[in-house]
């Protein structure tokens, strides 16, 4: 069995959340998921609401408070992301932006990310493909088909039929990510404090061909 | 920037203001590693110089008080961290002179046994008559810090660092064309 690390990451307000809701379902089904492939989920949920001083700290003073680091840590060292944002004014909510604002451009490069959101209406769905799809693309992410939108009426007894409806995107997405992560391992992010870019490289006049 | 001075084999000056230790730590020793890998000498005998900034009152709590509502105001300073907040992960100290003198001397913990010591003393609108009073008791802890530094740098780490004139002289020395002056000397180095 291989470790997989799992994060989630969720920017829903209160609490308990509907958003935090979604990312505990998408996460459990990506852990069974990966349990038949033979893979063994290590999960680790970060609630933006908790480091939402540090966020502002960070994009202040332009460096993390040590709290906040070892979280950004855990989500760009992560072999799969699930991250959930409540729909707000017909996007992610600013707090869920925030936390991606500081991570770094590349950070997430190859990461497979299963993206979810929240709402009071189904009206807002769209919101997953126009607004959070193209941030993790930008980021880099590998970002899977499948996105999981939940509206108030999705939330119900198990039995009824719109529940049943999320249930099945649910479980879709969720093998998705799980086959994305446990397709192929990360190539190591190259840490350019212990390995810099040589000079001579720098210097080097750049060709089309790179 | 390291990578190119250690490359060079220039010194290498980090602003350390507004940073957190282990960010200055690992630029530095990014900076030491490259000089000694381009082989222009061991990483400890590689020169490095960092920022600091201070205000001063002989009572910390004056100090303190004093500085707070510059510190809310300042452009880079304002709206985020508390003052004791950035004063405890960053170089900035508001407290007495002997509170600067350590502080100070701490420094070398994280960028190692390090030659140049600059401060910024005019940062957030501080009125001129408050930073001439600053440079006149910053002239009179120099020598003290000197000193220290002095009595704990390891035999074989530089402790007086290269200047235009001594640069000048050593290039002309050489048989090198003639360089013209460079500026005149700076307060600090004025005191040595």
């Amino acid at each position: 069995m291989t470790d997989r690390s799992l994060v989630v990451v969720t920017a829903g307000l209160s609490q308990p959340s509907t958003t935090r809701l979604l990312g505990d379902r998408l996460a459990s089904a990506t852990e069974r998921a990966l349990r038949e492939r033979g893979e063994e989920p290590r999960t680790e949920v970060i609630e933006v609401r908790d480091h939402a001083q540090d966020l502002v700290n960070h994009l202040l003073t332009g460096f993390p408070p040590e709290g906040l680091q070892k979280t950004i840590d855990a989500v760009v060292g992560a072999d799969g992301l699930i991250a959930v944002t409540p729909i707000f004014s017909a996007s992610y909510s600013g707090l869920f932006k925030l936390f991606f604002d500081v991570i770094e451009h590349e950070a997430l490069s190859g990461v497979p990310v299963l993206i979810g959101a929240t709402g009071g209406t189904a009206r807002h769905s769209l919101a997953l493909e126009h607004a959070v799809r193209p941030l993790f693309t930008y980021l880099g992410g590998n970002v899977m088909r499948t996105a999981v939108y939940a509206a108030s009426e999705d939330w119900g007894a198990s039995e009824a039929p719109a529940d049943a409806g999320l249930a099945e995107r649910i479980s879709r997405a969720a093998g998705e990510l799980a086959a994305a992560m446990s397709g192929s391992r990360r190539a190591p992010v190259p840490d350019r404090f212990e390995d810099p870019i040589p000079f001579e490289e720098l210097l080097r006049p750049r060709t089309l061909e790179g | 920037m390291a990578e190119q001075a250690a490359y060079y084999g220039d010194g290498f000056f980090h602003n350390n203001i507004f940073w957190p230790g282990f960010h200055v730590k690992r630029m530095v020793g990014l900076y030491r590693r490259r000089y000694e890998h381009y082989g222009h000498g061991p990483a400890d005998q590689a020169i490095v110089g960092l920022g600091g900034q201070v205000f001063m009152r002989p009572n910390s709590q004056d100090a303190i008080r004093e500085f707070r509502p510059y510190f809310d105001n300042a452009p880079v300073y304002g709206g985020g961290p508390s003052l004791e907040e950035y004063a405890d992960t960053t170089p900035l100290t508001v407290g007495s002179p002997q509170q600067v003198i350590e502080r100070t001397l701490g420094f070398r913990e994280f960028a190692g046994d390090y030659q140049r010591q600059l401060f910024l003393m005019d940062h957030a609108g501080l009125p001129l008559k408050t930073v001439l009073e600053q440079i006149e008791m910053l002239g009179e802890i120099v020598p003290v810090m000197r000193r220290e530094f002095d009595a704990v740098r390891p035999a074989g780490v530089p402790g007086d660092p290269p200047t235009h004139v001594s640069l000048k002289a050593g290039r002309e020395g050489a048989g090198a064309p003639p360089l013209p002056d460079g500026p005149p000397p700076t307060l600090v180095e004025a005191t040595r």
